[in-house]
């Protein structure tokens, strides 16, 4: 396996709101269910990008993920293909500065 | 989004809260924090002695905090077997949390840029080989300092700017 440079620490991702409700069952008793709504909130989670490829690639994409929070917690991939389609493996935000461990 | 790789926009933030670092599983690597650097050599020494790992580098990371990487290939099951190995017999609180991460993500990574206040890791002391996984490891680590210097350019070349215009 090949050395991947490594871009990790923490960021905000927007996930949905769970609401949560009761329902009767048949033997009487009132069971808690939760159910996801459109609504979002913004939460702080560590995310991390694992990349490899070759060194001039390598320094473009590490530019590149310097405001692209990966869209997956963990995201290993190719500095080619994330050239390629930024998009589709990350998003546009600020990493927020926190103690992260290695 | 607007971003792309060809034409990526000025950078307005000047802080950069990430880290970066190098990440493979071929190399046995160490992360010592709070220790003395005699304690961090006489593991190295006993562990590349032991496990025959021909050569290492001890670079300190912070006051008390160390990095070791050794020079010889090994698998990722003997990689974890040595450092395990180290964790039992040093019973290092710091080393054997820093295990557990390095196990859960199946590759070990160290630092190569800043960290809030701690400077970037820097090399205090080499034994032995240094051709293969070592000379790997500096070559990737330049990289990454050539990544961090040249963001840091275009950092201050973007500062004027911002200055100008409040």
């Amino acid at each position: 396996m090949v050395k991947k440079i490594a871009r990790y620490g923490t960021a905000p991702e927007k996930v949905p709101v769970h609401q949560r409700y009761w329902k009767k069952r048949k033997d009487g008793i009132k069971q808690r269910y939760w159910r996801k709504t459109k609504r979002t909130k913004t939460v702080l989670k560590s995310k991390r990008w694992e990349i490899h490829g070759k060194p001039k690639d390598l320094y473009k994409s590490a530019v590149l993920t310097y405001k692209l929070i990966p869209i997956k917690d963990f995201t290993t991939i190719s500095a080619e293909k994330l050239l390629e389609n930024p998009e589709k493996y990350g998003y546009e935000a600020e990493w927020v500065e926190t103690d992260v461990e290695s | 989004m607007a971003m792309k790789p060809n034409g990526w926009k000025p950078m307005l933030n000047l802080k950069d809260n990430s880290i970066l670092g190098i990440s493979d599983s071929e190399s046995v690597k160490l992360d010592f924090d709070n220790t003395r650097f005699k304690t961090v050599k006489y593991w190295a020494f006993r562990t590349m002695k032991w496990f025959k790992l021909k050569g290492f580098i001890i670079l300190k990371s912070s006051k008390n905090s160390y990095h070791v990487v050794f020079d010889r290939r090994v698998s990722w099951t003997e990689n974890m077997h040595i450092v395990a190995w180290v964790c039992l017999l040093s019973q290092h609180k710091a080393l054997t949390k820093w295990f557990l991460m390095q196990c859960i993500k199946e590759g070990s990574t160290l630092r190569v840029s800043a960290k809030k206040e701690k400077p970037e890791p820097r090399i205090v002391f080499r034994y032995g080989s240094q051709n293969n996984q070592i000379a790997e490891f500096l070559a990737y680590r330049k990289i990454v300092k050539s990544i961090i210097a040249k963001l840091q350019r275009q950092k201050e070349l973007c500062s004027p700017a911002i200055k100008t215009l409040t």
